[in-house]
């Protein structure tokens, strides 16, 4: 249903109760007052309006002189006139005091019973106030709204008994039609208030979602808060708005944010902060409305002590149900665990009224909405900050991996750090476990913390104790630590510090110091991205060492190397240590190196060698008297020992050292030098820095040190060989000359020999060769050489020459083998074209290793061949010849002496023998030539057959008979049957023992005895021959087969002799594979001795 | 009575050796040389039991012509014996190559002869 028709609905009802009035007025006039309301309250619904229409009508159309209506005021929770008719304006404002004063008037009882008062005469109502003097009636109707009294028309009359019960009943219609209006009119003001407050509400919702909007636009939190308060004085009607936060540990509270209130003003404000335990005692359930703090200036006193608050304004127009500037109204934001975050505290409402639930509800609603925000924000912030945190460490481990250069990646580690927590300085100090000392370090401020110098850490600090413990240390409280209480750490002003071991492989390689100069207390998160930050920190600084250390070493080999070549290649002295001071000044980052030599016999050390960062006049130093107190120079070459000269070291000697205070280093290093076993000199380097050196420096001088300790060795023994070969020169000389000379010498011999000469090297190349070669064998002396016995590279040359050089070759070829097997020489005939050459072989050891070096000697030796050829010729001719004649003079004569012609007489007889046995000699001269010819020609040619030595013998004996007989002498024989056969020639082998035995008898005197005696031993067949004669000298023994030789006891015997018969035996016996022996005693007989093989097939080739 | 023919240049030697073999009881038939020896073979009617011949003889020599009597039927089973002196081994090889039986050496003593002249004709016997 619209207003409209409800009002009018009303209206039509009142008339209807006007229509039932009975009696005494007129009709007309009360129907016409009431259609005038009536159309009042139809036109309008301005509730002043109506009432003033109503009251001026009421008293118009009644017997009151004026009158007032009254109604309840929201507003100001009081009973005032809202309209009047008849009062002067005085009269006006003492009816409002009347309707403030509750205590009394007629008007107040009304009100408060709702019952209508009819006052005939005010003199007798106890309750009168008088407003008009003359008032003598008064009628008082409640207007009723629904049950309540909204309020009261009140008319006055001076004359008593004015109101009769008709007016009653008129006034209470008219009462009863101005509840209806009144009720119209305040549901209206309320419609129009609740679509306002909608409005307003839609309003506040429009900023609470741009608010939220804004928050998913991530805006940053101090943003989103400013947000929220900003919002507040529009959307809920207070001018200040202010929001705390809480944070910290332990918790504080601070303002951070802040809409209506100066700048300057809030960032006082913020400078305060306070415990959160002091808000929280203040938050008392006595104060709370809903989800807030109320609390009313009253109460100031109960709270004002813990909770300071703004300044206070004056009270002095305070009312009461409006706003006082010491009232307090909190909102606490929660997260959505009930945790408290912080709180929104308002001020100076717009309306200057205290708050009502309404605007509580809705200042909760961005309470929430900011509790949302921000727990959203650091939600995000958290998030973000790790991602952040990650992404930084990420970059840092890429940073630090991708760098391995040791400055960077100290630098972004520290810097690093300073991005992953809010420290204000961050140093890292590098260690050297071994020494136990702290190196050079990087050290970063935050841009607005006071920087503190590199210092290096005391040996009882902070860094010094992270090491100790070799673990995380943390200090949150410094102020009241021990450490930082102490004088010299005063105005570090540390308030906290965490210390970061560097550790690799259980090394520690450095500390990292966090520090922070203001309160802060490192959470486990700020240690935990630190720690990783350390781990990653160490391997890097691991990584860049090593490299460093192989980058070092590198170089140092490298310098190492120079110097060697250096040491190769200069043998000046003085220029050597020149150069190798300079290149360990080019390699090495030493400031000055000086390098001392000792001098003998009293030790001084001298300058010899001094290179510089800058020129500095070294001559003060230049000598140093072996025991020069406190010289560090001094001490290492007393000493033996290197010495690294350090600030805060101790040290056999004072620090710093003449030399550091003349060259103004502050780091210095010095190594013995030897030749062998003493000490020769001392190197020494220095460096500006200090605690430059350290162990690598020591090991690389030392290694220096030693590369020049070897170069005085060679350069001691380079002396000493020059010197030794200086005096060897001249010998070398003379040696070489004679050498030369005797080349020469042996070349013209070779030269001049008419035989040819050719030398083979063990590969079998030619390697030598003379003219003779030429002359022997046709073939030009130059195609000889280059050649090789195995596969030579053959000239271009006719046929027979290269026929001729395989020839040579090839017995060449064979020679060698022969004297791989061992012989020392080798004697060889054989043939080339044309020619037949003899050559002897001889291997020659020219160095130790090589013994095949063949010398080959060869002759042409056709020509002797061929007359050789022909004397055998000769002799066979001749031999031939004189047999024949031979044959028939001994045919004739055997004839004649066996009488086969006719009887002969005894002197006949005789000279008959004479011949023959002159012609036998004649014979055997003949037949012992032509062995002796064939011996040393073609040699003898044996016919083997199985032959019986007894049976040899007995021939033997046949043969002899005659001349044994002859000589009176006794042939015995011992030549058992049973022997076993040998191979032999018979004729040779007859020969053999026919020449021995025919000996025998011939050098035995006359009734001698001949002895033949065979037996078998050892699988050889012996046979003696044992004379008593002569015998034979020792020496003649030895010359006994030599051709023509005829011993001279023998001579004297009168015995003819060839001096070819023992000869020719012993070649026939060796020709048998056997020997023959002699054993002989002058005057006493000889024993000729055979020995023949058995077996003769392996002593035949 | 074996007969014996012999080839020998040198007159002296000859006949020593038939004096010799005649007064030994043998028959014999003398050639005065190689080509004389082959055709004497050739024209007895009865075959000599032993062929004894000297090497160096002109005309023919000794192993040419025991090679021509080797290769004739009916004479080629004729034992032939050469006559050669010491020192020429070369020459006796040539000859028992050529088919001949023995060698006798020269200079020999005539009862030396006759002994081995007896043993080769009862060997051939």
């Amino acid at each position: 249903m619209s207003l409209r028709s409800s009002v009018q609905a009303r209206s039509s009802g009142a008339a209807i109760q006007i229509g039932a009035l009975p009696d005494g007025r007129s009709r007309v006039a009360e129907l016409e007052v009431l259609q005038r309301i009536g159309r009042a309250l139809n036109s309008t619904l301005d509730e002043k309006e109506i009432l003033h229409l109503l009251i001026e009508e009421t008293v118009d159309v009644t017997p009151a002189e004026r009158g007032s209506v009254f109604l309840y005021d929201l507003d100001q929770a009081c009973r005032l006139p809202q309209a009047w008719f008849g009062y002067t304006p005085e009269q006006a404002d003492a009816l409002i005091g009347l309707g403030q004063d509750c205590a009394h008037g007629i008007i107040h009882r009304v009100f408060d019973s709702g019952q209508i008062a009819v006052t005939q005469n005010v003199d007798l109502a106890p309750d009168y106030v008088q407003i008009v003097p003359d008032t003598c009636s008064e009628l008082t109707v409640p207007i009723r709204h629904g049950l309540d009294v909204v309020g009261v028309i009140d008319l006055e009359s001076s004359e008593p008994d004015a109101f009769d019960e008709g007016t009653q009943r008129f006034v209470l219609a008219i009462a009863e039609q101005a509840g209806v209006a009144i009720g119209n009119a305040r549901r209206f003001a309320e419609q129009v208030a609740r679509e306002q407050a909608v409005t307003w509400r839609n309003e506040q919702l429009r900023h609470l979602l741009e608010i939220s909007r804004m928050f998913g636009q991530q805006h940053a939190l101090d943003d989103l808060l400013d947000i929220v308060v900003q919002a507040i004085p529009e959307t809920v009607g207070f001018n200040v708005a202010l929001l705390s936060l809480v944070g910290g540990n332990p918790p504080l509270v601070h303002r951070a944010a802040a809409a209506g209130i100066p700048l300057a003003d809030f960032v006082s404000l913020q400078q305060v902060t306070q415990p959160l335990d002091v808000l929280e005692r203040t938050l008392k359930d006595k104060y709370r409305i809903g989800q807030s703090y109320f609390f009313p200036h009253q109460q100031r006193a109960e709270w004002d002590d813990e909770y300071t608050h703004t300044v206070l304004d004056d009270a002095g127009n305070w009312q009461e149900g409006h706003w006082h500037p010491d009232d307090m109204l909190l909102v606490p934001l929660k997260d959505s665990a009930g945790a408290l975050l912080g709180l929104i505290s308002v001020d100076d409402p717009q309306n200057g009224l205290v708050p009502t639930q309404d605007t509580i509800q809705t200042l909760e609603l961005f309470a929430h909405e900011a509790a949302l925000a921000i727990e959203n924000a650091r939600l995000l912030d958290q998030t973000q900050q790790h991602v952040a945190e990650l992404e930084l460490l990420q970059q840092v481990g890429f940073q630090v991996a991708s760098s391995l250069d040791l400055t960077t990646v100290l630098k972004t580690i520290v810097a690093s750090a300073l991005q992953l927590v809010p420290a204000s300085d961050v140093r890292i100090y590098l260690y050297d476990q071994l020494t136990a000392r702290f190196e050079c370090g990087t050290q970063k401020s935050r841009g607005d913390a006071v920087s503190r110098p590199m210092t290096p850490p005391r040996p009882d600090g902070f860094t010094a104790r992270v090491v100790q413990a070799s673990e995380m240390l943390v200090i949150n409280d410094a102020l009241n630590h021990e450490l930082y209480t102490r004088p010299e750490a005063k105005g570090w002003n540390m308030h906290a510090i965490a210390g970061f071991p560097l550790k690799r492989a259980g090394e520690i390689l450095g500390v990292m110091d966090v520090s922070f100069f203001y309160e802060h207390r490192l959470t486990q998160k700020e240690l935990d991205l630190l720690t990783l930050l350390a781990n990653q920190a160490a391997v890097s600084i691991d990584n860049a060492r090593l490299y460093e250390h192989a980058k070092r070493r590198a170089k140092h080999l490298e310098a190492l190397w120079h110097i060697n070549q250096q040491l190769a290649t200069i043998r000046d002295f003085d220029e050597l240590l020149s150069q190798v001071v300079q290149i360990i000044r080019r390699y090495f980052d030493y400031d000055h190196i000086n390098l001392y030599l000792v001098e003998a016999p009293n030790g001084t050390l001298i300058l010899q060698a001094h290179s510089g960062q800058s020129e500095v006049d070294a001559s003060q130093a230049a000598h140093i008297p072996a025991d020069r107190p406190k010289c560090i120079i001094a001490w290492v070459a007393t000493n033996n020992k290197p010495l690294l000269l350090e600030a805060e070291m101790i040290s056999p000697v004072p620090y710093p050292s003449p030399m550091m205070q003349l060259l103004g280093t502050r780091s210095e290093l010095a190594v013995p030098l030897h030749i062998g076993e003493r000490v020769a000199g001392v190197l020494d380097v220095h460096s500006y820095r200090a605690n430059a050196l350290g162990r690598e420096d020591l090991s690389v001088v030392q290694s220096l040190g030693a590369q020049l300790s070897v170069a005085f060795e060679n350069a001691r023994l380079y002396d000493e060989l020059e010197l030794r070969v200086l005096n060897r020169t001249a010998e070398l000389a003379d040696a070489l000359k004679q050498q030369a000379l005797q080349v020469d010498k042996t070349r013209a011999i070779v030269e001049s020999i008419s035989d040819a000469v050719i030398v083979f090297d063990p590969q079998g190349n030619v390697v030598l060769v003379n003219p003779g070669v030429e002359r022997t064998f046709g073939v030009s002396h130059r195609q000889w050489m280059n050649c090789n016995l195995n596969g030579f590279p053959m000239p271009r040359l006719a046929s027979r020459d290269i026929n001729t050089m395989r020839a040579v070759f090839e017995a060449v070829r064979k020679a060698r083998e022969e004297l791989a097997e061992g012989k020392d020489l080798v004697v060889k005939t054989f043939q080339v074209p044309g020619r037949v050459i003899a050559a002897s072989f001889a291997s020659v050891v020219l160095r130790d290793l090589d013994p095949l070096n063949v010398v080959a000697v060869f002759r042409d030796i056709t020509r002797e061949v061929e007359i050789d050829r022909m004397k055998s010729e000769f002799i066979a001719m001749t031999a031939h010849e004189l047999r024949t004649p031979m044959t028939s003079i001994t045919g004739y004569v055997n004839l004649l002496t066996t009488e086969k012609s006719g009887p002969i007489n005894h002197e006949q007889q005789q000279f008959l023998r004479i011949v023959s046995s002159n012609a036998n000699r004649l014979m055997t001269l003949v037949n012992d030539l032509l062995d002796i010819s064939k011996i040393e020609g073609e040699g003898l040619r044996l016919n083997l057959a199985s032959e019986s030595m007894a049976d040899i013998v007995a021939e033997v004996v046949v043969a002899l008979q005659q001349q044994v007989e002859e000589k009176g002498q006794v042939l015995v024989l011992d030549v058992p049957t049973d022997l076993p056969e040998i191979q032999a020639d018979r004729d040779r082998m007859i020969q053999v023992v026919i020449n021995l035995v025919s000996n025998a008898s011939k050098y035995t005197p006359q009734g001698g005895k001949v002895t033949v005696k065979g037996w078998c031993e050892n699988g050889h067949l012996m046979l003696d021959v044992r004379d008593t004669g002569i015998g034979i000298s020792p020496q003649d023994r030895e010359r006994l087969f030599t051709r023509f030789f005829r011993a001279d006891n023998a001579i004297e015997t009168q015995e003819g002799g060839t001096g070819l018969g023992l000869v020719i035996t012993r070649e026939i016996v060796e020709r048998h594979g056997g020997r023959i022996e002699v054993e002989s005693r002058l005057g006493a007989g000889s024993t000729f001795r055979v020995v023949l093989p058995l077996d003769l097939s392996p002593r035949l080739n | 009575m074996a007969l014996i023919l012999i080839a020998e240049d040198e007159k002296d030697i000859r006949e020593l050796i038939q004096f010799s073999l005649t007064f030994a009881g043998f028959e014999v038939v003398a050639a005065l040389n190689g080509k004389d020896l082959v055709e004497k073979a050739k024209s007895m009617t009865v075959k000599p039991d032993l062929i004894m011949s000297d090497v160096r003889m002109p005309q023919m020599t000794g192993y040419e012509a025991c090679a021509e009597i080797k290769k004739i039927a009916g004479l080629k089973d004729i034992p032939v014996v050469f006559l050669s002196a010491k020192g020429q081994e070369s020459e006796i090889q040539t000859g028992l190559e050529s088919g001949a039986h023995e060698y006798i050496l020269k200079p020999f003593a005539p009862d030396e002869l006759i002994r081995r002249v007896t043993e080769l004709v009862k060997k051939a016997k």
